[in-house]
Formats: C-alpha cells, sequence, structure tokens
C-alpha cells in the first residue's frame, strides 16, 4: 500500500494555524492563560482560523482581547526583548486571576534568540506555577503547538502520583477548538465513558481546570481517539508515569464505529461487557429509530448523494469516511488530509482507512497535503451535472459545493461563520445530526423533494 | 529589482501620538504646547499587526491575488477576512460571493535559514495558474523582514516570468506600533507600482471614495446615493473594487476621505501629481459628520446651495424620531472606542443622543482628533478620559468600573463580562450606520440594547471577567511609562 502525497510548494485557504495556535489549548483549560512574546498580530492570525471563523468559539476565562502580550516592536527585533517579557509576566502574576500562565515565543523571538526559559527559571517558586513553549510557526503547525503545550504542562507542572486509579481515563486526541465540535464530543463522550464505569478525566472545557490537570498521573490508563495526534502525549505520560494506554484512531460516529469503539475499550479495560452490549443495543435501536422516522425524506431526496469528498483534518476524515462507508452505504471520491501529517505517521493513518466495509478499500484515495485548496481544484473539474457529489470540509470549500450545487456540510476548521453550540456528530445521536445536516442541504440546494 | 518604495510608520508623523491616556482637557492643552510626549505601555494585550491591515486593503481588490511570503499561521486573518468579504461582496453589487484569492508559500525551519525566495517565485506561478490575477501583491511577514528576504528583487523575477504585475509589500508585523501603517504601506504600493505614470482620461462627474475597510455596505452604498445628488458618481475604491476601478482613481475629479487615517496619504498624492482636490471629513456616522460630508460635497463642486438643502431637509426630516431617541438615551454615561475616525464619529453621534461622554479611545492622537476632542468638549466638559491605545481591553475594564459607564460603542465584548451593554461597531455588516438614516439606526439599535442588558449582567454575576479587582482599582494608566519620552 503507497502513500499518496502531494506536495505544492505553497498552500492556500488555512485549514491550520501555526505553532502559536497551541495557545488555544491552554485557552480551553479552565483559568490557564497564555502570555504571549510575539508579534502584534500573532494570537489573531491564529484565532481567525481555529476560533472565531470555526463556529463562532472564542476562549472561555479568557476572552483572547486580554491575553498579555509583548507585541514585537522594531526596536525589539534589534535589542531582544525578554526584559520587557518579565516585566509582563510579573504583572499578569498580580493582575490576572488565573491558576496557571504558560508563557510562549513565535517566530520573532526565536528569529532574534530571545531565550524564554532563563525568563521563566526567575518566576520558579512563585504562588502560581509558570511554565514555558515555544511556538514559532516556522517550525509547524497548530498541532505542534498543542502538543508543545501538552509537553510543557507534563514535563514541567505534572510530578508522579503515588496511587493509581485503575477506572481512571485521561482522553486525549481532540484538539480543542481546532476540533469545531470538541466541546459537545468531550461531554458525550465522558456521558459514554461514565456510563460504560469508567471515571473519564478530561483536563478542556468547563468546569475542568487545572484540578483534572493534576489527576493526570494518577489515571489506569490514557485513551487517545485520534489517528496521530497525541500519540506523542500518550507514549510520554506511558515513559514519565508508567500508565499504558488504548488507541482507538478516531471519534467513532454512526453505529458500526461506536460499538466497535465500546467493544474494544471495555475488553482493554476488563470492564462489564454484558452492560456495555446493553448500551450499545438501546443506543442502536435509538438510532435506527430516528432513521427510520425519515427514512422517507433521505430517500426521496431524488439527487440522494451517493458519493463524497473530503477536505479536513485527519481525524475528521478517517471518522466520517468509516461512517458514510459502513453505515450510509456511500463511496468516497477523493478524501484531502489538509493538516501537515508527519511524514513518518501517514502510511499508518492511511492504513486505518482500509477499516471499511468496501471490496477494495485499497483503492480510496488519501491525499495528505498542506495545501487545502488543493481539494478546490478537483472538485471543480468535475462533471457534476448528474453526480452530486457531497462536499465535506470548511468554510472555504462551501463556496465550491454552493456554486455547483453540491451537498455540503462543514465538519473542520475553518467550519465558518456560524455558532456550533452543542452540536458534536459524535456515536449514535451524533451520527443522525450529521445524517441531516447532509439531506438537509442537499434538500436546500433543490437535490431533493419531500413527496 | 522593483523599485524600493519606503512608506513612514505612522508613528512617526509629526504631531502624531500612540501612547497615552488621562484627562482630555490636560492632554489637549500638553499637545497644543507643543509638550506632549509619547508614552509606551508597558504592559499590553494582544493588537493586530502591520500586516494583517495591508492584507484587509489588497486581498478585497477584485481580481488581483496576493502572496504570503511567511510561516502558514500569517495567513489565519484570512479566514475572518473572507467571512466578511464575501458577504460585502454581494451586498456591494459586486458580483455573486468568491472566496479572496491567495496564496502562502508555508516558510518552514529551513526557509528561515536558508532564505526561500525561490520558493517565493513557484508560490507566485501557481498562484498564477489558479487564478489568473491582474496584479499580484507579495505580503512580507515578520520572519521574511528579519531574515532579509529580498522580495523587491523576487517581484521583478516572478513579474518577468507571468508577464503580469508583482508588487512587493513591506508590511511586516512587528514594523510599525500602529497597524494602520500597513493601510499606507498597500496604498503606497497601489500609487507607487500601479498608478504612477499612468493618465487615464479625465472623468469629470468621477469622485474617489475613501472608506476605512471597516465600513459596512449599506454606508458606502448611502455615501454613493447622497454623491449623486450633486450629479456625480463614486468610485469606491479599493475595497471590492477591480483593478480597473483602481486604475480610474487619477481619472476623479475629486477625492473624499471618510477618515483620519485611511487614505489621506494618496489624497494628497492625487492632488500633488494630478491636481485631484481632496477633503478630508469624519466618518460620515453623527449629525455634524455626516452634514461635513454633505458640505464638502456642494464646496468642491461649488453646489452649496444643493447641500444645504439638502441637510435642511434631512435635519427636519429626523427630528422628531431623534427627539423620541434623545429621550430614551439622555443622560446615559458612555465610553467609545475602535479605530480614531469611528472612535469620533460614534462620540459625536452619543452627543446627538443625548448622551453623556465619559471616555474616548482613540489609537493616534494627532491634528484631526485634537480638533474633534474640542467639538466634543463644547458638549461634555474637557474632563473626560482620553485613553490614546489600540484598544487594550485591561485599561477599557478598569475605565468603565471607576467611571460608571452605562454603555459602550465600540468593540462590545469588552464591556460584556462587567455587564455593560454596549453595540460593536466594527465588524458588523448587517445595517446603516452613515448618514442620516444611519444616525437613527444606530439610535434605535443603542436603545435597543441598553434597555436590555440581562445577558450582560447575567454574565457579569458569574465571575467571567478575568482581572484581580486589585487591578480593576488601580489608575487605568499606571503602565504608562511617564518618563520615557519617544
Amino acid at each position: 500500500m503507497s502513500v499518496k502525497a502531494e506536495i505544492t510548494s505553497c498552500v492556500e485557504q488555512p485549514r491550520i494555524a501555526c505553532a502559536i495556535g497551541g495557545i488555544y489549548t491552554a485557552l480551553a483549560i479552565d483559568r490557564v492563560l497564555p502570555i504571549l512574546h510575539a508579534g502584534p498580530g500573532c494570537q489573531g492570525q491564529a484565532g481567525a482560523t481555529l476560533a472565531g471563523a470555526n463556529g463562532g468559539q472564542n476562549a472561555d476565562t479568557y476572552l483572547e482581547s486580554v491575553i498579555p502580550s509583548t507585541n514585537f516592536s522594531e526596536s525589539d527585533v534589534v535589542f531582544g526583548a525578554a526584559e520587557r517579557l518579565s516585566h509582563v509576566v510579573e504583572e499578569s502574576l498580580k493582575y490576572y486571576d488565573a491558576d496557571m500562565f504558560i508563557v510562549s515565543d513565535g517566530c520573532v523571538s526565536q528569529i532574534v534568540g530571545d531565550d524564554i526559559e532563563e525568563v521563566v527559571r526567575t518566576f520558579e517558586g512563585r504562588e502560581k506555577p509558570v511554565l514555558h513553549a515555544s511556538l514559532p510557526g516556522f517550525k509547524g503547525n497548530n498541532l505542534f503547538g498543542h502538543s508543545e503545550i501538552l509537553k510543557a504542562i507534563v514535563e514541567q507542572y505534572l510530578t508522579k502520583s503515588d496511587h493509581v486509579n485503575e477506572k481512571q481515563v485521561n482522553v486525549w486526541g481532540i484538539v480543542p477548538f481546532y476540533d469545531t465540535f470538541w466541546v459537545a464530543t468531550l461531554e458525550k463522550l465522558e456521558a459514554l465513558l461514565t456510563e460504560l464505569g469508567f471515571e473519564p478525566n478530561i483536563i478542556y472545557g468547563h468546569g475542568k481546570g487545572l484540578k483534572a490537570v493534576d489527576k493526570i498521573p494518577s489515571a489506569g490508563f490514557n485513551l487517545l481517539i485520534s489517528p496521530w495526534v497525541d500519540l506523542d502525549i500518550v507514549k510520554l505520560l506511558e515513559e514519565k508515569f508508567d500508565t499504558p494506554y488504548f488507541h482507538y484512531p478516531n471519534i467513532p460516529i454512526g453505529p458500526t464505529q461506536t460499538a466497535d469503539f465500546v467493544r474494544k475499550l471495555v475488553k482493554y479495560a476488563n470492564l462489564d461487557e454484558v452492560g456495555a452490549e446493553r448500551i450499545i443495543k438501546r443506543e442502536e435501536d435509538r438510532y435506527y429509530y430516528y432513521l427510520n422516522h425519515s427514512i422517507k425524506f433521505i430517500f426521496t431526496c431524488r439527487v440522494t448523494p451517493r458519493e463524497f469528498y473530503i477536505n479536513s483534518s485527519a481525524s475528521q476524515a478517517l471518522a466520517l469516511t468509516k461512517y458514510l462507508i459502513n453505515d450510509l452505504g456511500m463511496t468516497p471520491r477523493k478524501i484531502f488530509i489538509s493538516e501537515g501529517v508527519p511524514e513518518e505517521l501517514q502510511e499508518e493513518v492511511r492504513s486505518y482507512f482500509n477499516d471499511v466495509q468496501h471490496e477494495r478499500p485499497e483503492d480510496l484515495e488519501v491525499i495528505f497535503t498542506n495545501d487545502g485548496g488543493l481539494c478546490d481544484t478537483y472538485v471543480k473539474s468535475e462533471d457534476t451535472t448528474f453526480r452530486k457529489t457531497a462536499v465535506f470540509g470548511t468554510t472555504w470549500d462551501e463556496l465550491t459545493a454552493k456554486n455547483l450545487k453540491l451537498p455540503f456540510v462543514p465538519v473542520s476548521a475553518p467550519a465558518g461563520d456560524l455558532m456550533v453550540g452543542v452540536k458534536t456528530y459524535f456515536a449514535w445521536e451524533g451520527a443522525i445530526n450529521l445524517a441531516a445536516d447532509l439531506y438537509n442541504d442537499a434538500a436546500n440546494k433543490g437535490l431533493g423533494t419531500v413527496s | 529589482m522593483a523599485k524600493a518604495i519606503v512608506t513612514q510608520n505612522r508613528e512617526d508623523y509629526p504631531n502624531t501620538f500612540y501612547g497615552g491616556g488621562g484627562c482630555c482637557g490636560e492632554s489637549v492643552n500638553r499637545f497644543q504646547s507643543g509638550c506632549y510626549n509619547n508614552v509606551n505601555r508597558s504592559f499590553e494585550q494582544t493588537k493586530q499587526c502591520v500586516q494583517m491591515s495591508s492584507v484587509q486593503v489588497l486581498t478585497k481588490i477584485d481580481d488581483s491575488l496576493c502572496v504570503f511570503h511567511s510561516p502558514v499561521g500569517c495567513t489565519g486573518c484570512t479566514s475572518f477576512i473572507n467571512a466578511f468579504s464575501k458577504l460585502l461582496r454581494v451586498q456591494m453589487g459586486r458580483g455573486a460571493p468568491r472566496n479572496i484569492h491567495y496564496i502562502a508559500t508555508n516558510m518552514d525551519e529551513h526557509d528561515v535559514v536558508f532564505g526561500s525566495t525561490d520558493k517565493l517565485i513557484a508560490a507566485i506561478a501557481e498562484g498564477y495558474r489558479r487564478y489568473k490575477p491582474k496584479v499580484v501583491f507579495i505580503l512580507a511577514s515578520c520572519a521574511s523582514g528579519i531574515i532579509g528576504d529580498n522580495i523587491n528583487a523576487a517581484a521583478k523575477q516572478a513579474e518577468e516570468q507571468i508577464g503580469t504585475k508583482v508588487i512587493p509589500i513591506h508590511c511586516e508585523g512587528f514594523r510599525s506600533q500602529l497597524n494602520s501603517t500597513g493601510i499606507d504601506t498597500a496604498f503606497d504600493a497601489i500609487t507607487g507600482y500601479l498608478l504612477d505614470g499612468t493618465h487615464p482620461p479625465k472623468e469629470d462627474d468621477l469622485v474617489n471614495l475613501f472608506f476605512p475597510q471597516s465600513t459596512t455596505a449599506y454606508d458606502r452604498l448611502e455615501m454613493a446615493k447622497i454623491m449623486g445628488l450633486f450629479g456625480k458618481r463614486a468610485n469606491t475604491v479599493p475595497d471590492y473594487a477591480t483593478v480597473d476601478d483602481i486604475l480610474r482613481i487619477p481619472a476623479a475629479a475629486a477625492s473624499i476621505v471618510a477618515c483620519y487615517i485611511f487614505g489621506d496619504h494618496l489624497a494628497e498624492w492625487l492632488k500633488k501629481e494630478y491636481g485631484i482636490p481632496y477633503e478630508i471629513i469624519g466618518l460620515p456616522i453623527g449629525l455634524k459628520n455626516t452634514d461635513n460630508y454633505v458640505r464638502s460635497l456642494g464646496k468642491l463642486f461649488g453646489q452649496e446651495d444643493v447641500a444645504e438643502a439638502f441637510i435642511e431637509k434631512e435635519h427636519a426630516r429626523i427630528e422628531k424620531p431623534l427627539a423620541e431617541l434623545r429621550k430614551k438615551l439622555a443622560g446615559k454615561r458612555v465610553l467609545t472606542g475602535s479605530g480614531t475616525s469611528r472612535s469620533l464619529s460614534t462620540a459625536l453621534l452619543a452627543g446627538d443622543l443625548g448622551m453623556e461622554i465619559v471616555a474616548l479611545q482613540t489609537p493616534v492622537l494627532n491634528n484631526d482628533v485634537v480638533r474633534e476632542v474640542g467639538v466634543l468638549s463644547e458638549q461634555h466638559g474637557d474632563e473626560f478620559v482620553l485613553d490614546i491605545s489600540c484598544v487594550q481591553p485591561f485599561e477599557l475594564a478598569n475605565i468603565i468600573k471607576k467611571y460608571k459607564v452605562d454603555f459602550l460603542i465600540g468593540f462590545s465584548t469588552v464591556s460584556t463580562m462587567l455587564g455593560v451593554p454596549g453595540i460593536q461597531t466594527q465588524g458588523q455588516y448587517d445595517f446603516q450606520q452613515a448618514g442620516y438614516d444611519g444616525i437613527l439606526n444606530l439610535g434605535e439599535k443603542i436603545a435597543r440594547l441598553s434597555a436590555n442588558p440581562t445577558l450582560q449582567a447575567h454574565l457579569r454575576d458569574r465571575g467571567y471577567s478575568p482581572y484581580s479587582e486589585e487591578w480593576l482599582r488601580k489608575d487605568p494608566f499606571s503602565y504608562l511609562k511617564k518618563e520615557e519620552a519617544v
């Protein structure tokens, strides 16, 4: 099996932010405040793609506009600004109501050679922890930044726990903000894990914060739900705290994947398999009840989309591909993963796409690229007169789909200038939401009528 | 090599200050007696950068392509710009919505060490292949600026390769304290590379209308409509204009600049090079500035009588509903803030509505601002707070608490968490703020919002403010390094 990567020397239509976007992982943890040692616009650049234009999100405890920043000027570029940073940190400690501070620097600081680690060292022993993470945009994208922030927390803050709670499971792999639906997905996942008999520990979102972070080392195991993101983190946690990890390659969407996820997870953790089967049955019955409830609508969409393009994050692409093939009976045209998956991991990520009920899974075209605009060029070149391929992508793909009258669902950053609310496509109920969004858009574009 | 154009940073303009704060009367006195010193803040929150402003101007030129010579992150703002430019394009009647056209070199660690102009030239070629633009802009970044990639030489080389104008824009994010420098940088490039030496046939009924980017389509259309009363057509450039519209700029009979920091430079250049007269007015929001706009048209075209008749008619038309609004809003204590012109115009509008100005935030203090603050002082006294900053929410939060502000006009999120209602005046694209109807529209919206601040109160009660009480008790301008003169 070969990995197909189309490298263009340039990129357009960003589906990712640069490393500085990692601050959104810090912002997702209640009462953790990033302090920027970066250019004046860096936060805004990252925020547009990851938050504002990604489902109308903003940071919760600290609205982005309040983030302290040294706002590099021309003279700072010449003389450095480490001293000014030190002052900004000092004042932030005084006047911000926060539990943890993470000093993060960007391209400019890194190129001119300011040493934030040294600055942060002078704040050791203060009442509130002050950490540091370097997030230069030329080194990687927001997923690199996300990893740097988590590594900073694990390496500079956490210490080994003297006890292990076998039932406690830390959840990794869902990148806050970047995954448009992260809040509701984590909430639903937490509820499912609890019902299965676990004590889920999630550090992001409402009401979690440092008390959840502090519990990380005492987990029975780490649950990684993503094809590759956070694999480095669970490995680091294994190395540092001897915590094993269970890896499921994607957020499960729909009955087939979710049942598979639950069975594998319960088996791994030696939990009540009978109870789990009861939950699976109950939820599958509910899923098919809802689907049946609208089956006439679905099949009277006279041009019911049977094929699809995906242009999204790896995690979302994999979850969608499996659901659309395994549960909705659709066929992929091309799948673009536009988040810069590291080359050495691409083959493994590709292999997860074989886990579908398709005659020739190896024929699925999975394209790794940094260039979000690449998918667009393919979709535009299609004859779409009678072939209404659905497009799952970002707000950048929306217009192409609209102009060609193709059904479209935003599934990945930047999902658009809309409010995401409590939406998630996770598990059984989420799949109904997804199917509804798909068929509604088809109907709205006049691709079918209700008879 | 493409010729080098060096844009003067806004903060280096004579009599221009970008850091300060205090009582407005005192600030104005110091300014007028020539002893105002710029003071930098030793603590700041995040801002906008120069590049974002250049991007906002240039990506909206219809048949252009922007090539970002930067790490991928510096293109992030396009997600946001695209969201509203799709909308405004339609509202302006410029055709179906479409995504903005740009491409980035995706500068990585290797490029930062070894330089990457080859990649830049390849990106221009690829972007050209995808979009066939009439003009290409290269946007510099912090990274490309520091490592010293020669984008002027690259522009020249790419231009020869694709046979289309390629223009370098020196908008490194760190180069100026004021992001408005990015607007000047874009305009200087337009004049220096596109317009210089062109002599399109004169169009006597054409008037250039330079609006800041935050202006809504309805505002632009309203101003164009009023221009019609004088038998003139508006060339609303550069936003949502085509390259051809831009090439017609020197054909115009006059220019109107509806902002103190956007396009003034360009209008002056047009006067110098082509003898095109111009008037700088504030954003035509509120009675005084709308009248100003109408009068400046009358003056430019010798039709003062048309202007006065229209003003009288419009004042009479809105008199009654405006009086109703004044009854609802009388005495409300207001903070206005935003960009320089919007901040001042909305402050004047607040006065029209019978509200009381207690604080005004503006990014720049210069002659225009001092003049307008003088006008405001006639109505509101000279004790109100003047905050010279590119919006620093921590200072505004402090001021809102300390001066018991009832309503905020500007970036409303600043006050929301403190339980104080406000109206977002920038980034609102669904209504008309300018002109005589704009006064009523804004007034009605402000009256509605201030009548029901329950959501803001709920948020305040849940303790969403990020600052400690200690900060809110301190002097809001504690971080101005008073001793430091720049």
